[in-house]
């Protein structure tokens, strides 16, 4: 595979490419993994500091923060993949119609996205939830929603672009109808910058996750979520400061990786980005 | 040209296209018609109008572009179609294009979509008209590579277009043109993006397909040694009407139109090599925006009289089955 070998020359690359898929691993295996029960309420041991038997120190429940953290890593990838899948499953395809369909139909379309695009992603995902509910699907409906529209503008772009392209042209005298030509001829060729749009796109969503939950719009306690269990640990901040150390290490780590692996993709798929610096 | 029915006939096509600037008049009032089998030769230099006539046959004229008089007739086994009726994005007009009517382009360099195999764009060219299988038509798309002399066609089918000479994309274009067995094949510059050795072959082939798949040509070029190789008659267009058309020996022996004998005298020719001067046309072509008046050549003509400027000399036959625009070939009018 051409890109690996590419990508694994960059050792930012490597480093932070590790820590996601450690991330990842994490996530998956989350239920095997966690060293306690991280529902398990313990009214006898609420507040304890990190020690051998629990790392990161319990919670107000005297739930084992750890345990807590890890499940949530499941949590915050299941939600923020899905979501993006979401936003670039409605996005692109609206984006590559109304770019190859031209005319009236994109100008409305287009107009109707800087509309949406005006608003702050935040705002828009919390009307979103106040409409389909504080529950994951909600998350997932109001992020990628939120993010759509992103997407659309970027599979717009590309499609103006490669609709000129004499190939595509060839390809309706050929008499190829639309459909055909979009996803056979167009979507090979425009895939690129969507893809890295979507690794650049997903610390976002991992960040508006967390932001939801936090203002207790997102996953609903007891299940654990970064921005939850923050927004747990801020009220015990005084007295209790460890508790905020996992879960805001873990976002940090997650972000900061997926930022820095969405750069090196960006520049694995497009060698000419590299030598600007 | 023959007495059998024409495959296509052309009928006064106009072809304008609106912008800011005005009314540009790519295509002005041309007719023509082409006979089954037969080769036409369209002749014309840059912006005459050759290119957007084609289009319009195919139905590929895009806004700001429209056909806004004329007919387009596409004689079919029993009935006849008005392309120029069909709406483009139709389905009609989609069972036409590659499969009637087929279409080459002047760059073989981007014509082909980079992604996929050559091989594959073939056999989609062929799943899009055939109800067959994706093997059966691997095995046609091997064959169509082997017929238009590519070698070793197994191996090219699974060559990315990069992979492949600008000789080789055309031809590889060739093949999927010929997939469905066209009526007609336009071919809009085929052999100027290639040099003259690769011309040759590509002309040999194309002269080659014309006899063994029965198919009638549009041939669209500005070089006149390439219509003398390939053409069985000639339309010579500038400013977007024909101003003269002819069997291919008649335009080249007997030219009439002022225009023609220009194009004629631009050629180098090895037998009075370094005798003579090449005659330039003179001027340069007004543009299409311009409203025109009496005969769109005159401003250029060495011979172009008063009437020349007032009124349009219109095409008109000045023998048999050869016919100019112009004046100077007319009993006094």
């Amino acid at each position: 595979m051409d890109f690996f070998r590419r990508y694994k020359r960059d050792k930012v690359g490597i480093v932070f490419g590790a820590l996601l898929v450690l991330l990842y691993a994490v996530a998956l295996t989350a239920h095997w993994i966690t060293p306690a029960d991280p529902m398990a309420v313990n009214l006898r041991e609420v507040f304890s500091p990190p020690s051998s038997a629990h790392w990161l120190g319990t919670d107000q429940f005297g739930r084992d923060v750890l345990s807590r953290v890890i499940l949530a890593t499941q949590v915050t990838v299941r939600v923020t993949s899905a979501a993006c899948l979401f936003a670039v499953l409605t996005g692109v395809p609206i984006g590559m119609f109304v770019g190859y369909r031209g005319g009236w139909v994109e100008a409305i379309a287009m107009r109707l996205t800087d509309m949406l695009l005006i608003f702050p992603i935040i705002m828009l995902a919390i009307v979103i939830v106040v409409v389909a509910g504080p529950t994951e699907t909600g998350v997932v409906v109001a992020l990628g929603l939120a993010q759509a529209p992103t997407f659309i503008r970027i599979a717009r772009g590309v499609t103006l672009a490669a609709k000129e392209e004499l190939y595509v042209e060839a390809a309706i005298a050929a008499g190829s109808g639309w459909p055909h030509i979009l996803v056979r001829h167009i979507w090979p060729n425009i895939s690129t910058p969507i893809i890295v749009q979507a690794t650049l796109t997903l610390p976002v969503f991992v960040l508006n996750a967390s932001a939801l939950s936090y203002l207790g719009l997102g996953v609903q306690p007891p299940t654990p979520e970064w921005g939850q269990m923050l927004n747990e640990a801020k009220d015990h901040l005084i007295t209790s400061p460890y508790l905020i150390v996992g879960p805001a290490a873990a976002l940090v780590v997650f972000v900061l990786s997926a930022n820095l692996v969405g750069d090196v993709v960006q520049e694995t798929l497009n060698p000419k980005l590299k030598k600007r610096k | 040209m023959g007495a059998a029915e024409p495959l296509i006939e052309v009928k006064d096509l106009k072809v304008h296209f609106h912008t800011e600037d005005g009314v540009a008049r790519a295509v002005d009032g041309v007719d023509f018609a082409i006979a089954p089998e037969r080769t036409l030769g369209v002749v014309g230099e840059s912006g005459c109008g050759k290119s957007v006539t084609a289009r319009a046959v195919m139905g590929l004229i895009d806004a700001p572009g429209r056909i806004v008089q004329g007919e387009i007739l596409l004689r079919r086994q029993s009935q006849v179609v008005d392309i120029s009726k069909l709406d483009p994005r139709g389905r009609e007009i989609r069972g036409i294009r590659g499969n009637e009517i087929a279409m080459i382009f002047q760059e073989p360099m981007t014509s082909l979509n980079p992604v996929f195999k050559i091989g594959d764009q073939i056999v989609e060219a062929i799943l899009l008209h055939d109800r067959i299988g994706r093997r059966e038509a691997r095995e046609r798309a091997v064959d169509l590579l082997a017929a238009v002399g590519i070698p070793l066609p197994r191996q090219r089918f699974e060559q990315f277009p990069h992979q492949l000479s600008g000789g080789m994309r055309q031809r590889a274009m060739i093949a999927m043109a010929m997939s469905c067995n066209p009526r007609l094949l336009i071919a809009d510059e085929p052999t100027t993006a290639l040099d003259v050795t690769i011309q040759a072959q590509v002309m040999d082939l194309m002269n080659a397909l014309r006899r063994d798949f029965n198919t009638a040509i549009m041939f669209i070029t500005h070089d006149l040694g390439v219509i003398a190789g390939m053409a069985d008659d000639v339309v010579v267009m500038y400013l977007g009407r024909i101003v003269e058309s002819a069997p291919v020996r008649e335009i080249f022996h007997h030219p009439k139109h002022p225009y023609t004998r220009g194009l004629m005298g631009s050629i180098p020719s090895l037998a009075d090599w370094g005798a003579r001067r090449l005659t330039a046309i003179e001027g340069v072509v007004p543009s299409p925006f311009a409203e025109r008046q009496g005969c769109g050549f005159a401003p250029r003509c060495p011979h172009a009289m008063e009437i020349c400027r007032t009124r349009d000399p219109g095409l008109e036959d000045v023998a048999p089955g050869h016919a100019a625009a112009c004046f100077l070939h007319r009993a006094a009018p």
